[in-house]
């Protein structure tokens, strides 16, 4: 079924007309079951036969890190052609980059290994299995040639400048094997070089003190820079959280098909999604120039944690769970 | 519909009568008669009174009458209870003189109106309709008059009672032009008006359409309000609604528009929040056009669920094809909305006004020439700007549309008009849903304007022959912006000019035969502005927010539409048989042809006045929206979309002045215009395209009207659409987004001693949705990206009642009235659809507009 894409457009362009709303529905930042916060592949774009490690920011229901052993992770991605190709052409219709993801074994269904000498929930994809879907691929093309003679040199065009999307897939699993929760995150396999890559680890000001996931061992942590104490802040303080201005250095430029069929350069955009599992956010998600956010402490004094995920808008992304204490 | 004329009622076997009343159920919904409700047949061989409101079974309004005329006496009596003794019915006692301006046209020997008046017990004339019209000029001129007629009301018992009579107003000829004739016409005038039957045999129509050469009279089409008259080349219509008269203004929930009574005829489904734009047969909203004097324009409605762009009173007609519209019309490929419009009542200089919660307007009429010619000015502006604020911050709707109006009658077979018209809606919206500072920052404008100016040339001849020119200049502007923090501002800037040009000809051959033809020509230079944003799919991917990177467009483009059309029609015998064809040439983009759209409509008289059956097919072309047609991410090799429509029917006529109108339809659309994202080949080099033209469609139903006319201040209809409208998705049928299986629309009115009542209520199915079955995180875009089945589920149906009170004033130097309209009015919580969680785990309900009542004023001085 296509046509359900379009209704959240529709539905959006009847809003205003609906007058006054009064929704009542959860905030996408308010963490009460287990969320997938963030997902990192590295590196984002990537030639055949380089190695892809995948890792994921998954917390429970208390903003706890849901990690095995207590939780499994299970990465598997495939070669969804119908999605690939229909980014370029229509030989395969009706897909888009919104195809199905890897479900079955019939889609060739490729699960992902624990990645060597990573954190647990780390997973890799080799270079040689890269090289592989790449190989199927290109196996695929002269279906597509017949299809349409000229789409293969379409397809080769975009393998070369902008690349081609894949996805990866995460099930998280709780002890019984059921799923507790599901997401996917793409890739694009590109003979373009340079490709573009991932920010670096967040670095942010929270009141005054820096907070950063930088050279800090435990994944997607972000811990204060001077090794002191976690900033503490009475019950319904309003609290900063301010990622590093200069920071957006690692901001890269990409390329893409423009309007007119030509390529043309695009600047990559940081985004700061915000969660919590008690207080208030001002936004959900911020972006320069108004990219600071604003919590607001809850009542009840405790340690409550926070998470801050980056994402360049193309692919690239980092993310990490701080804490801070309300006191009274 | 048909009408029924004289002859038919009289043949109405006496069978059809409790057929007549069991069919008639919608109308017993809602009348309440009056305790004192004078039975049926209750005529009085003086005048032709009748009970104030119960009409016979099985008769129209002359079979109440007397039996001065041979038919109307071979209705059967014996039926009717019997006369009253008591009974007496209404005399006049004094009417105004009507005074025809010098220089009008000479009227023909014995000229009269015959009119249907309701006395009130006070023995003032309470409503006044025209059952034989005469000539525009005079008919009004007549109207106007019976407000100031004093009866001795009818009495029953010696207890006066409101009555209803048919009454003859007898005009004297003006002198030649030369005499100064105006004061002895006057005179001659108001010594001639009496009541009808005072003279017997005095009922026979005093001009048929034959002897006016500028009303060929055509009734068979259904009409709201008073009775249809066709003054139009008509070829090949397979169904045509029309709307015409002030009884319109008091359909409940229009807020006094009646134009917006279009969305409760058959065939039209609910579109969402009441928007001006209409799902006809299945079709999407683009598909159904709107013309104004056979020259289409962009938008009819204002935003807001706002009246039309012009004023309902230069408005003399609407048409409604929901399907198998006539040749003179096309490149839609569903239904038409057609506005013929005319000067308001011109006789002498006037100004009207009306106010009401959400806008304000006026109208002024100056006659010239000795009432041979007018000039006609409306204006008319919106305040949402003050109300909404108080609810919604941000929101900014406001409308404007003015118009002014030329019209010259040089002769009894030529006349002239000029008419400019325009229109500006804005709507404004600071700020997005949810809070801090990128919401506040967020700004979406939508601005459209247009203006028109429509010169016509209008000219008859012969036994009805017609001619008609008409040229039309025009632009468009609209303009859509958006700003977001973070983001490139994205603007679209469409600006139209247009010029066309059409000629319709309708050319009497033989009794049994006639030619209709003309060309219709329409040239426009679209000019594209925009910054607009490179969709994602190569080379970008989502984003957490929707912050798109713009690439300016600046195009021009040039679409060039002429059409010849062809309809001849064959009356022979019972059997109508109108074949005709239209031929567009279309060029745009990389489009240059000659599409053929032949149509046969094929009409069989089965029982005269009493069965129509009819059946229609044909093909329909309609050109892509331009935006589709830039070749900067459109597609200029588009073709039109095209639409193979068919239908049967049968036309009903039962008594009460009850019509019955069933048509099934079944409509293939082809070509239709779908949403891709794909880069082409081409020998200039890659190009990115973002819409084909492979999309297939069907809808097929049933419709349903169940109409009674307007007679002693009550009319109502009942109008029910089955239908199924699906598209091929992904090689499949699949239910049309749009889709509703039941649209139910119930409507009525009744007036009596200066007020008014009426009730409109609606049920309709809630359109597809489909159910949410897993929703899977996009680490990408930090959305829950849903999978979704279609298990048959709809958004819950959709249910609405509308009432209306209107009450009459006459203040001597402004008369007018003043009402209460509430849209519904038992504030139902209806859905226009669903809101999920980001997550997709639980939803919320989109609301459909609460309760909202207005209260409004409308007068007019003279």
């Amino acid at each position: 079924m296509t046509w359900p894409r379009r209704a959240p457009w529709i539905v959006a362009m009847l809003l205003p007309l609906a007058g006054c709303i009064d929704i009542d529905l959860p905030s996408p930042s308010r963490i009460t079951t287990p969320r997938i916060l963030g997902v990192v592949v590295e590196p984002p774009e990537l030639a055949p036969g380089v190695d892809l490690t995948v890792s994921a920011l998954v917390l429970d229901a208390e903003g706890a890190p849901l990690v095995p052993p207590d939780a499994t992770y299970v990465w598997q991605t495939c070669l969804d052609a119908a999605a690939v190709f229909g980014a370029a052409d229509q030989p395969l219709p009706g897909q888009g980059m919104d195809g199905p993801r890897c479900v079955d074994e019939a889609t060739g269904l490729i699960v992902l290994e624990p990645a060597p000498d990573q954190p647990p929930g780390f997973a890799v994809l080799p270079g040689e299995v890269t090289q592989e879907l790449f190989d199927q691929l290109e196996a695929l093309l002269p279906v597509l040639e017949a299809l349409d003679p000229d789409a293969t040199a379409v397809v080769r065009t975009l393998i070369d400048t902008v690349g081609l999307p894949f996805e990866v897939d995460l099930f998280v699993l709780d002890a019984q094997g059921e799923v507790l929760v599901q997401g996917f995150k793409r890739f694009a396999i590109t003979l373009r070089d340079p490709a573009t890559t991932n920010p670096p680890d967040p670095r942010l000001q929270v009141a005054d003190v820096w907070y950063t996931g930088r050279g800090v061992e435990e994944p997607f942590v972000c811990v204060p820079e001077d090794g002191g104490g976690i900033v503490a802040v009475p019950p319904g303080a309003a609290l900063t959280l301010a990622p590093d201005e200069d920071d957006e250095a690692w901001l890269e430029t990409y390329p893409v098909v423009g309007l007119d069929g030509r390529l043309q350069e695009n600047q990559e955009t940081a985004f700061y999604s915000w969660f919590r599992t008690a207080g208030g956010f001002r936004e959900d998600i911020t972006q320069r120039p108004f990219r600071e956010e604003e919590w607001t402490a809850p009542a009840e004094p405790g340690v409550y944690p926070l998470v801050v995920s980056v994402r360049d808008g193309h692919l690239g992304g980092s993310a990490c769970r701080f804490e801070v204490a309300v006191v009274e | 519909m048909r009408d029924r004329g004289r002859s038919g009622e009289e043949a109405t076997p006496r069978r059809w009568r409790p057929v007549g009343a069991a069919l008639a159920f919608a109308a017993a919904l809602v009348i309440v008669a009056p305790a004192e409700a004078q039975p049926p047949g209750d005529a009085s061989p003086e005048a032709e009174t009748e009970g104030p409101a119960e009409p016979p079974a099985g008769a129209d309004a002359p079979s109440e009458g007397p039996a001065t005329d041979a038919r109307e006496a071979d209705e059967p009596q014996d039926e009717e209870p019997a006369s009253r003794p008591s009974l007496t019915p209404p005399r006049l006692l004094s009417a105004p003189p009507v005074t025809l301006p010098a220089g009008a046209e000479p009227l023909p020997a014995d000229a009269a109106v015959e009119l249907v008046l309701t006395i009130g017990a006070d023995g003032r004339v309470q409503e006044a309709q025209v059952l034989t019209p005469l000539r525009d000029d005079v008919d009004a001129l007549v109207l106007e008059a019976t407000a100031g007629m004093r009866f001795e009301p009818a009495a029953r018992d010696g207890t006066p009672i409101p009555a209803r009579v048919r009454f003859r107003y007898r005009l004297t000829p003006p002198a030649p032009p030369e005499e100064p004739a105006s004061e002895e016409a006057t005179e001659d005038a108001a010594e001639g008006a009496e009541p009808a039957g005072e003279g017997a045999g005095a009922a026979e129509p005093g001009a048929s359409a034959e002897d006016d050469p500028v009303s060929d009279l055509e009734t068979d089409v259904p009409s709201f309000g008073v009775e249809a008259v066709g003054v139009q080349p008509e070829p090949g219509a397979a169904e045509r609604y029309t709307l015409e008269g002030e009884e319109l203004t008091t359909v409940p929930g229009t807020f006094g528009e009646p134009l917006r009574v279009v969305a409760t005829l058959p065939g039209v489904a609910r579109s969402p929040f009441g928007l001006g734009f209409f799902l006809v047969r299945g079709a999407n909203f683009a598909n159904t056009g709107f013309f104004v004097d056979g020259f289409p324009i962009p938008i009819l409605y204002h935003f807001g669920a706002g009246p039309a762009v012009i004023s309902s009173r230069l408005v003399e007609r609407l048409d409604f094809y929901p399907g198998g519209y006539p040749t003179a019309y096309g490149r839609f490929s569903a239904g038409i909305v057609a506005l013929q419009t005319g000067p308001p009542p011109t006789d002498r200089v006037r100004g009207e006004f009306e106010i009401d919660v959400f806008r304000a307007s006026a109208l002024a009429v100056v006659p010239f020439a000795d009432g041979k010619g007018s000039i006609s000015a409306a204006f008319r502006r919106s305040y949402y700007e003050l109300i909404v604020p108080l609810f919604v911050d941000g929101l900014t709707i406001n409308y404007t549309d003015y118009q002014v109006r030329a019209d010259y009658r040089v002769d009894d077979h030529v006349r002239l008009s000029l008419f400019f018209f325009g229109d500006e809606d804005i709507l404004d919206q600071r700020g997005a849903f949810g809070s801090g500072t990128a919401s506040a920052n967020t700004r979406t404008n939508t601005r459209f304007d247009f203006q028109r100016v429509i010169g016509s040339v209008d000219i008859r001849f012969g036994e009805g022959g017609r001619l008609t020119f008409r040229g039309m200049v025009g632009r468009d502007r609209n303009v859509f912006e958006n700003a977001a923090p973070g983001s490139d501002p994205l603007t679209f800037d469409l600006a139209n000019v247009y010029v066309g040009f059409r000629a319709d000809a309708q050319v009497p051959l033989a009794e049994w035969t006639r030619t209709l033809f003309g060309f219709d020509l329409l040239t426009t230079i679209f000019d594209v502005n925009a910054s607009a944003f490179t969709p994602i799919g190569l080379g970008e991917y989502p984003q957490p927010l929707f912050t798109p990177q713009a690439s300016p467009v600046d195009r021009s483009l040039a679409q060039a539409l002429g059409a010849f059309y062809l309809d001849q029609v064959f009356d022979i015998g019972p059997l109508q048989i109108s074949a005709a064809a239209r031929f567009e040439y279309m060029r745009y983009g990389d489009v240059n042809r000659v599409f053929p759209d032949p149509r046969l409509v094929v009409k069989w008289q089965a029982v005269p006045d009493l069965l129509l059956l009819k059946a229609a097919t044909g093909l329909f072309h309609q050109p892509p929206l331009i935006f589709q047609l830039v070749r900067d991410g459109g597609n200029p090799a588009l073709r039109p979309e095209r639409s193979w429509q068919s239908s049967v029917g049968a036309e009903i006529g039962l008594p009460e002045r009850v019509e019955l109108q069933l048509t099934g339809f079944f409509t293939r659309f082809f070509q239709i215009v779908r949403q891709v994202n794909q880069v082409v080949q081409t020998p200039e080099g890659p190009e990115r395209q973002f819409f084909v033209d492979d999309g297939e469609g069907r809808a097929y139903g049933l419709e349903v009207l169940l109409r009674r006319k307007i007679e002693r201040g009550f009319y109502g209809w009942l109008s029910y659409t089955l239908a199924r409208s699906e598209r091929v998705e992904d090689g499949q049928w699949e239910a049309f987004f749009w889709d509703q299986t039941h649209t139910l629309n119930l409507a009525a009115s009744y007036a009596v001693g200066g007020w008014r009542f009426g009730a409109r209520f609606q049920v309709a199915t809630g359109r597809p949705t489909p159910t949410v079955v897993n929703a899977a995180y996009d680490a990408d875009a930090d959305i829950y990206d849903p999978t979704f089945r279609d298990e048959g589920r709809r958004i819950p149906t959709f249910h609405r009642l509308d009432v209306r009170i209107d009450r009459d004033f006459d203040l001597g130097w402004v008369h007018g009235s003043i009402y209460v309209d509430v849209q519904n009015v038992y504030n139902a919580p209806n859905n226009e659809g669903i809101l999920y969680s980001f997550d997709y785990t639980q939803t919320d309900r989109l609301p459909g507009l609460p309760i909202l009542p207005t209260l409004g004023l409308r007068g007019i001085f003279e």
